[in-house]
């Protein structure tokens, strides 16, 4: 697996994959049983401090710090840097509405997560691993969460976000990485994603079902007819569905996009591991 | 419910059990070999005993009787494991109290619909069925030992006994269940029980010796009814209505504990107190100790520090204080000169009051550094460790911060509780050498820290385990030095404890040989932590 430099990566996978597990190795937490890892041409174990200077981490745990006041974490957290810009810290604390008088303790989880996607923000890394980041925030913070990120990106910050949403990776990914039972099944441009993307769909109608244009209709599959209603899934495009649809009366239409680990269960079940899982560079040097 | 709260308790039944067993089965089968085979060895060893317990009254009840196997397991054995079954009790309560909530068991148990009340009495419960069946295999391997040296215990005043124990160790879970409440967090729950049962159990030790202090005693402190039952000395009694005012108590103490969980908002104390609203800021904060890594550290825990520099304090103010009418007590003992020549030399007010302080800070600053070192663990589990690392430093940095940090906390403490033994002699007209009281404080640093260290090489290797096995080191040393002299150990082998190497400095000047050992100890200890954090896989 290669990461271009300036990219965002999407790394997806169902839970238990690998995902933080490969994050873990990149930061140099874990050691690797074979095979290496590099960052900027940086070799992720032996160069770990080096490599940490440009990288910017958001974990998948929260950590814990008790009492501290989050201006406390954050002062401790710049020092350990040898010092961040304050003014970007400001910067993030009001995108987010961020309080740091307040003790961790008495922090909601979406602050608690606040909170590390400032530390792993403050010192504009050139490399930002984040680790399911949006987990606990409201959607109005998501959405500040993926402008923050996207802005980032234009100032040449590369960023590898591993998660299991597949929406949130669509949304910031340029390119993404599909890992299952660790190890990397597929690595595809985000429009080549979409061959793998399904709906399911259900349609209730009020008189006849119109069931076999439905079941000739491009990229509808698993058709199931009960009484007035109708249960597909739907692959690409809906419009060959809408054409199959039109004339008919139809009274409810829902569509509905799978879990990605629905997806996987899907798409993947019964293939090979056609890529191997190991991890040989992730961002190439500069 | 209960098969839940069984699981959570299972780990300190075991650890608990395990103490239990192999402390009573060694002090009783040593019995045997120390005091010889014949009454009139016995007789020699139990005023040799009688004469020993005298100074030691601050943490054993004074000795009756020691001449029979039954005496001695009565004053030695029974009389150390409230202290012991206490610190599991209080560790237990304040995991279910506050422990529990903190991981999110409480709210997870709440929202599966069981009520505050049941799930405080579940737990209470468990504690009580795993405290029962730890204080019945204690006995039961105190029994086994005495009967492997020839002379097997009265079952009647072993049950007595056994069951003074269960109640005693009952009230302190009932206390800290209590106190934890009024706490917002876990390591608040067990500062505070920490310092209350501490107390409760120094004001009965020190009321042994000082008369004026047992009404207090009487009053509140359950060690003191305890001490009442003593069904296997010779003539002996076991204090029934003592021991049920116990139980009553720890049912009254757990009640309570319950109800104030019952009326609290979880994560929050039953008593808020409120504080001054800081003003909302979007800036790092401008403590400049916070961007200096090893004094961050220190701030970091400014709280501990400060209730430890203030407990330890107060007992060596008081100590200190009351070191002339407790030197005038040991005088009138038969085998004072034995005390002196352990003591040390010159002026035996100054030595035994070094001896007797010294002795027991030791243990003190034994638990602090257990204490700091459950934090490294601490660390790694919450998260902190892999956030820290995710910073340009290194995982030696990592140790050689923590090494120091700890270096300094432990100076603070030991300066300032020096300070308050200097205060406190002055006030009984003993004057102190400054240099020696220097030298005396110095050298307990690299005693505190050389546990630390061993703790740091666990850390690097064990996290999760550290904590543990660090107490068991600590409590095995510290029974080296009591079992040693007894068994007439040989010299070296007395040194493998870490508490003998400090000497007596104070009186006798430095045991330069001991300090080497304790440096040693302290530079392989954190090296060993360096090399074995680089090598493990963090939150492992």
């Amino acid at each position: 697996m290669r990461i271009e430099e300036g990219e965002v990566f999407g790394y997806l996978g169902p839970n238990g994959a690998g995902k933080t597990t490969t994050i873990r190795l990149l930061m140099g937490l874990i050691h690797p049983g074979a095979g290496s890892a590099s960052v900027f041409g940086l070799d992720c174990q032996g160069q770990a401090v080096e490599v940490k200077r440009h990288v910017g981490y958001v974990a998948g745990e929260l950590p814990q710090f008790g009492g501290l006041r989050g201006s406390e974490i954050v002062a401790y957290m710049a020092g350990l840097r040898g010092g961040v810009d304050e003014k970007v810290v400001e910067e993030i604390c009001k995108r987010f509405s961020l309080d740091l008088g307040q003790r961790f303790r008495e922090y909601s989880r979406g602050n608690k997560q606040k909170l590390a996607i400032l530390l792993g923000f403050m010192h504009r890394p050139r490399l930002l691993i984040l680790d399911e980041p949006t987990g606990g925030l409201d959607p109005l913070n998501q959405q500040e969460f993926y402008d923050m990120c996207l802005r980032t990106r234009e100032r040449g910050t590369t960023v590898f976000l591993s998660s299991h949403i597949l929406s949130e990776v669509e949304r910031i990914s340029d390119r993404v990485g599909i890992i299952r039972d660790g190890h990397l099944v597929r690595t595809a441009r985000l429009d080549q994603l979409h061959d793998i993307r399904f709906h399911q769909v259900e349609v209730e109608f009020a008189s006849a079902v119109p069931l076999d244009a439905i079941r000739a209709a491009a990229g509808v599959h698993r058709v199931e007819s009960h009484d007035h209603r109708v249960r597909c899934i739907v692959r690409g495009s809906f419009e060959p569905l809408m054409s199959a649809l039109a004339g008919a009366r139809v009274v409810n239409f829902s569509s509905h996009e799978p879990s990605l680990e629905e997806i996987f269960l899907t798409y993947y079940r019964g293939q090979g591991q056609s890529a191997a899982g190991e991890v040989e560079s992730i961002v190439s040097g500069s | 419910m209960l098969r839940l709260a069984w699981r959570l308790q299972r780990s300190g039944l075991i650890g608990m059990s395990a103490f239990g067993v192999f402390y009573g089965i060694l002090q009783a089968a040593a019995y045997g070999s120390v005091a010889g085979a014949t009454p009139a060895a016995r007789q020699a060893f139990g005023r040799q005993m009688e004469a020993l317990g005298r100074q030691l009254t601050l943490v054993l009840p004074l000795p009756h009787g020691i001449d029979s196997i039954a005496g001695f397991i009565q004053w030695r054995v029974y009389g150390a494991l409230p202290a012991l079954f206490g610190f599991w009790a209080l560790m237990s309560a304040a995991g279910a109290a506050r422990g529990d909530e903190e991981r999110g068991l409480v709210e997870r148990c709440l929202a599966e619909g069981v009520s505050r009340t049941r799930y405080v009495a579940v737990r209470c419960l468990g504690f009580v069925l795993a405290c029962a069946l730890a204080v019945t295999l204690t006995s039961a391997a105190i029994d086994v030992g005495a009967a492997g040296g020839g002379s097997a215990l009265p079952l009647g005043p072993l049950l007595q006994v056994s069951l003074a124990l269960f109640a005693v160790t009952l009230v302190i879970y009932g206390l800290t269940l209590a106190l934890s409440q009024m706490v917002s967090s876990r390591t608040a729950a067990m500062g505070a029980a920490g310092l209350a049962v501490g107390g409760l159990y120094f004001v009965n030790g020190l009321s042994r010796s000082v008369a004026s202090l047992e009404p207090v005693a009487r009053l509140l402190s359950p060690f003191y009814w305890y001490d009442r039952s003593t069904p296997l000395y010779r003539g002996g009694s076991f204090d029934v209505a003592g021991t049920a005012g116990l139980l009553a108590v720890a049912i009254g103490l757990s009640v309570l504990g319950m109800w104030l969980m019952s009326v609290r908002d979880l994560g929050a104390p039953a008593i808020r107190i409120e504080t001054r609203q800081r003003p909302s800021t979007v800036r790092p904060s401008a403590n400049p100790l916070l961007r200096l890594p090893v004094l961050a550290l220190v701030y970091e825990q400014r709280l501990g520090l400060l209730g430890w520099g203030l407990g330890c304090s107060a007992l060596a103010l008081y100590l200190g204080s009351i070191s002339r009418q407790m030197v005038d007590l040991f005088k009138q003992a038969s085998g004072f000169s034995a005390y002196l020549a352990a003591a040390g030399r010159g002026d035996p007010y100054t030595a035994l009051t070094g001896f007797l302080w010294f002795g027991i800070f030791q243990a003190l600053l034994a638990v602090f550094a257990i204490t700091q070192v459950a934090r490294w663990s601490g660390d790694d589990n919450e998260g902190r460790l892999e956030t820290v690392l995710s910073a340009p430093i290194s995982r030696t940095r990592v140790v050689l911060e923590r090494a120091l940090a700890l270096v300094l906390r432990t100076a603070i403490l030991i300066a300032a509780t020096s300070l308050a033994l200097a205060l406190g002699t002055q006030t009984a007209q003993i004057q102190l050498d400054p240099g020696s009281l220097a030298r005396a404080s110095l050298v307990l640093v690299p005693f505190g820290v050389s546990f630390a260290a061993i703790g740091a090489a666990l850390a690097g290797r064990v996290p999760r385990a550290t904590v543990a096995v660090l107490s068991a080191f600590a409590f095995g040393s510290y029974l080296l030095t009591e079992l040693g002299p007894l068994l007439r150990w040989p010299a070296w082998a007395l040194r493998l404890s870490i508490f003998s190497l400090y000497g007596a400095p104070l009186s006798g000047g430095v045991d330069w040989t001991g300090l080497w050992i304790m440096s040693a100890v302290t530079v392989l200890g954190f090296a060993a932590g360096a090399v074995l954090m680089q090598r493990r896989d963090v939150g492992s």
